[in-house]
């Protein structure tokens, strides 16, 4: 009977620390950062919030347009106060303008965005992204930039209150306007 | 958002309930059977209804998906807005509400109720409720509370909190020095555990109203005056009720949010400063803050006064080691407020460091997956809400766990989701389900101060797990490394406790007469010895104060119902606490035989050792001057200074010098060695010189030449020495060690091993002094009682043993000792020695051993010892033929062995004989 009392208290324990191994487990695959943290000296050192990595890319439901080319950079929307939609993609082009104003680029009505906020241009072979004096400032993955900075597949952009991520080699979309 | 992670809620939540069956279940059976099962399915039970809001989550997410929802200028839906799915392949997704929140909550009340129930299943029954109220709440809040409506109603609720803790001012009942409770009816309610949830709702809501009309970035500090002049209103409110730990609780929060909201580290930083100055200038203005900080400082100057609470949980922390005593088998209830404030030392007593470390784990994920839901919350409402509500949680756990290990000042704090209390329990539950409800609507943010807050939110995370892993190394020291010092505290009462809980059991001899029995009940029990002085060094003595002696030492774990054999005592098993009575043991001891051997050897100092030599069992050992076990409590100091040692087993572990009876030893290592036949003839002159010192023979007459009887017959020194020389050290050194000179024999009570002369010793002259009994060589009674006893046993040596048997309280035997013999010594060289000692009875330096009827063997010796006169021993066996007993006798400063110790044997000879019969 001994022993079974005595069983019983290392069964308690191995219980509460199998508990603990997979509460662990679980938390730690949550902290895993996503792939590609930015090099751009700019950029901050601090992670991307709390996005886990491996997420699959959504297909997204937007018409496809005939104007397209395959293998573009793509900036794609994931988070927005409503408009521009979730999951929305925009072809990037050299020069391409982010702005209130409705003859930018990627126009977005939202009042914490200026009328020409930013400004993305392919040099080199890389996406850069460069503020244009807005009064909100612009963020990659979550830092304030001050300089033109380098972006790499994955990277938030943050304008407003609307986020962009990076996205290269995906299916091709329409780069909408307005 | 994931079914898998739902999944893996549930699993975990189902290994919850498993965690709190089986620790009640533990709880249970250490009281004892006879107990009605209900608490433990009570407990079960009440950790099973965590699985009612996770079915709500689960429910509310099924639909979640096939109905997608888009509230314009707030977050996002789980379900994207163009049906992008989420679902993530990690455990946690990026939006719903945290997996993980509810089974921690869950495991950390697994663990309590069973600590409740140990201390008192009423206890368990109430906190049982408390849960299930608590979680009814908990799936209120799930299904009915939108943050944001609360949040328009902020000033209400702020208002409602002060208005409550006045009322606890104003209506309060006095409890322990402190106003913190109302009664409303039959319950009691404690206001500050509510007030702490509606302060944090007001604070966030207030603070992200400001941060809205500021632009959406830091705040400007004036923004921040109103919530402090609330929060120090609360502080004084809270301090008018004595309530210091509440009162440091809210501090800290407050300034935890305010960090968060407007990121001005200064502020932060002045207002701690500001707060410490309080804090200090408190303690001169209420004693009793002054007080706790005293107790903080070196809680063992006053153990019985301040520091009572925090030298009492360290010691009970010491008390479970590692893997702790097992539930239900310590004594957690000789702690002050065993179940509220220092339950926590209650669980490190009975699950040890392992359960303890186990505890603040829990605690520390919970913190940090709530600051976690905070770092992801949509909107800065529901950040500051959560990452406020981490900080009411993860703050109050550092606090009194921080308290119990001298990290900081003990103040009376609830262990979130363990301690007993209904107020806090309900509370801190819904708290739960209103970080639940804020995981439900995460997803990523776009507001860009969100990201900076966001940043200090992860901050203030950070600094909650490190408070946590520093109370871990903390406890790690404390349990693990101080351990044992704390265990053997002189204010630990376990030890007293342990005695007292179970009547010793009793000692019997040969013949089942009482030599050592418990008598009385409860605070007068104590231990009665019948024969007193006459048996007192092998039965010993059993003192709380002063330890333990003889058997009733050596047979302590089995007297006092621990298994102390087997499986069980190598696993270190202690027996449930149903035990009351400890078990009995049956020595080899007669009674009989042992006043006998007392009565002969009178006043005089010295020992008696009687054995059966066909088995090694003891039948007498008496040692003299003895002491009156009866008296132990108050005269043993005194015995401890006295010269001659009254306490000494002489006859285990008196050593002298054994003179002319060690010649047995030496004729047995010449016929052994071939050196000496019984024709060897040496001529004694009846002096000589021998390492510069005159040894002599019959007074310098001499024997003349003699051969091997008649020198052992008449005891010739100057034959020996020869003898001896001729054999040499190595020769000699061989059969004695081989009849146990020179080594502690196997016995149940300590023994000396005396000295046996190293080769270098015996070199030369040397081994004559040996041969005769002098020099170096030191010997115990019992060792020359195991001489005799392999002589007249025909060269076999049986263990000598004490113990005969161990029997359970129900009389059972459950263990008898077995003989243990082994060959020293060819059976020829044995039969020439015992032809010989017979002949030194019947004519020789032994006469005064002989008796009528039976032919006894034996040997004298007269050991010269310096300082004094020589010691008397005599060592025998009879009947010669076939011998049921082995003696031997040294008497102190006794003279000539013939005529002093002799006739002693030949009495305890006589009458262990008699008792054989």
């Amino acid at each position: 009977m001994e022993l079974v009392v005595w069983a019983g208290r290392v069964l308690l324990l191995a219980l509460l620390y199998l508990f603990l191994a997979q509460v662990v487990r679980a938390a730690l695959r949550d902290l895993r950062l996503p792939a590609a943290a930015p090099e751009a000296p700019a950029a901050g050192a601090e992670p991307p919030e709390g996005a886990p990595a491996g997420l699959p890319v959504a297909p997204p439901l937007a018409p496809t347009s005939p104007d397209v080319s395959p293998g573009a950079a793509l900036l794609e929307v994931v988070a927005s106060p409503g408009a521009p939609p979730l999951g929305r993609r925009y072809v990037l082009r050299p020069g391409l303008v982010i702005g209130r104003a409705a003859t930018s680029d990627i126009a977005i009505p939202d009042p914490f965005v200026s009328t020409t906020h930013a400004r993305c241009d392919l040099r080199g072979g890389r996406v850069w992204v460069e503020d244009l004096g807005s009064r909100n400032g612009t963020l990659v993955n979550g830092r304030r930039i001050s300089g033109p900075v380098a972006l790499r597949a994955g990277d938030r952009l943050t304008v407003g209150r609307v986020t962009f991520r990076l996205v290269e080699d995906g299916p091709p979309v329409s780069a909408a306007a307005v | 958002m994931s079914a898998v992670a739902r999944a893996q809620e549930r699993r975990l939540l189902l290994l919850a309930v498993l965690i709190a069956a089986t620790g009640l279940t533990l709880v249970h059976l250490a009281g004892g059977a006879q107990r009605p099962w209900t608490p433990v399915g009570v407990g079960t039970l009440a950790v099973s209804g965590f699985l009612v809001p996770h079915l709500v989550l689960a429910v509310r997410q099924g639909r979640a998906r096939t109905a997608p929802r888009r509230r314009a200028g707030e977050g996002v839906s789980t379900a994207g807005a163009d049906g992008v799915s989420t679902a993530g392949a990690d455990g946690g997704g990026t939006a719903g509400p945290d997996p993980l929140l509810l089974p921690l909550a869950a495991v950390l009340v697994a663990v309590g109720l069973p600590a409740i129930y140990r201390l008192d299943p009423v206890l368990l029954l109430r906190q049982a409720l408390w849960v299930v109220c608590g979680q009814a709440l908990m799936v209120a809040v799930l299904l009915a509370v939108d943050v944001r409506a609360v949040a328009r109603y902020r000033y209400l609720v702020g208002a409602a909190a002060l208005l409550l803790l006045a009322a606890a001012v104003l209506f309060g009942v006095e409890v322990a020095g402190t106003r913190q409770w109302i009664r409303v009816g039959p319950v009691t309610v404690q206001p500050s555990e509510t007030v702490k949830v509606l302060l944090v709702l007001f604070a966030a809501a207030y603070l992200s109203e400001k941060r809205r009309l500021a632009g959406g970035a830091g705040l400007p500090a004036r923004f921040a005056a109103p919530l402090g002049a609330v929060a120090a209103l609360a502080l004084l409110l809270l301090l008018a009720q004595r309530d210091l730990g509440a009162a440091l609780l809210l501090g800290t929060v407050a300034l935890a949010m305010v960090y968060a909201a407007t990121g001005r580290t200064l502020l932060v930083l002045a207002a701690l400063v500001a707060l410490v100055a309080a804090t200090a200038g408190l303690a001169t203005l209420f004693p009793h803050v002054g007080r706790r900080l005293v107790a903080w400082r070196d809680p063992w100057s006053d153990q019985q006064g301040l520091g009572y609470q925090v030298v009492q949980a360290l010691i009970a922390l010491g008390s479970g080691g590692i893997t702790g005593t097992g539930p239900g088998l310590g004594h957690p209830d000789v702690l002050p407020a065993a179940a509220t404030d220092l339950i926590f030392a209650a669980i490190g007593e009975e699950l040890g460091l392992a359960g303890a470390l186990a505890v603040v784990c829990a605690t520390l994920l919970l913190a940090a997956r709530t600051f976690r839901t905070a770092a992801r919350a949509p909107t800065a409402l529901e950040a500051l809400l959560a990452g406020g509500l981490g900080t009411v949680l993860a703050a109050q756990a550092v606090m009194i766990l921080g308290g119990i290990l001298r990290l900081v000042p003990l103040t009376g704090l609830p262990l979130p989701f363990v301690s007993y209390g209904g107020n806090a329990m309900i509370v801190n539950l819904v708290i739960v389900g209103l970080l639940l409800r804020v995981g439900a609507a995460a997803g990523a943010g776009g507001d860009p101060g969100l990201l900076r807050l966001r940043a200090r939110l992860r901050r203030l995370g950070i600094v909650a797990v490190g408070g946590l892993v520093t109370v871990a190394v903390a406890l790690g020291w404390w349990q693990g490394v101080r351990g044992p010092a704390l265990a053997a505290h002189p204010a630990n009462p376990r030890p007293l406790l342990a005695e007292r809980a179970v009547a010793r059991g009793t000692i019997y001899d040969r013949r089942m007469r009482p030599l050592a029995v418990t008598v009385g009940e409860g605070e007068g029990r104590r231990r009665h010895y019948p024969s007193g002085a006459l048996a007192a060094h092998p039965v010993g003595y059993a003192s709380l104060r002063f330890g333990k002696a003889g058997v009733e030492a050596a047979e302590d774990a089995h007297l006092r119902g621990l298994p102390s054999r087997g499986l069980l005592a190598a696993l270190g098993v202690p027996l449930p606490a149903r035990t009351r009575r400890g078990g009995d043991v049956v020595l080899t001891l007669d009674l009989e035989v042992q006043r006998a051997a007392a009565a002969a050897l009178g006043e005089r100092a010295g020992a008696v050792v009687v054995l059966d030599p066909q088995s090694g069992a003891v039948l007498a050992a008496v040692s003299r001057p003895a002491f009156d076990p009866n008296a132990v409590e108050t005269d043993l100091p005194r015995w401890r200074e006295r010269a001659d040692a009254p306490l000494l087993d002489r006859v285990a572990q008196g050593l002298y010098p054994p003179g002319s009876a060690f010649k047995v030893v030496t004729m047995a290592a010449g016929l052994a060695a071939g050196t000496l036949t019984p024709a060897t003839t040496y001529h004694c002159p009846g002096s000589i010189l021998l390492r510069g010192r005159r040894v002599t023979d019959l007074g310098g007459r001499g024997h003349g030449t003699v051969a091997l009887d008649d020198a052992l017959r008449r005891s010739c020194n100057i034959y020996f020495i020869r003898a001896g020389l001729v054999m040499g050290g190595a020769a000699l050194r061989r059969t004695a060690a081989a009849l146990g000179v020179g080594r502690a024999p196997a016995y149940d009570l300590p023994a000396a091993a005396g000295h046996l002369p190293s080769l270098q010793e015996l070199a030369g002259e040397g081994v004559g002094q040996a041969a005769f009994g002098q020099g170096s060589l030191l010997v115990t009674p019992l060792q020359m009682a195991l001489v005799s006893a392999a002589m007249g046993n025909g060269g076999v040596l049986y263990r000598p043993f004490l113990v005969a048997a161990r029997r359970a309280p129900d009389g059972r035997v459950v263990w008898r000792a077995q003989p243990q013999g082994r060959r020293v010594l060819d059976a020829q060289t044995a039969a020439l020695v015992v032809r010989a000692m017979v002949e030194v009875v019947r004519r020789g330096t032994g006469r005064a051993a002989a008796l009528p009827g039976v032919v006894v063997a034996g040997k004298t010796g007269t050991a010269d010892a310096p300082g004094g006169p020589p010691h008397a021993w005599f060592i025998a066996f009879a009947p010669a033929e076939a011998p049921r007993v082995a003696v031997a006798v040294v008497v102190e400063r006794g003279g000539a062995g013939g005529a002093v110790a002799a006739p002693v044997a030949a009495q305890v000879v006589r009458a262990a004989l008699a008792a054989a019969r």
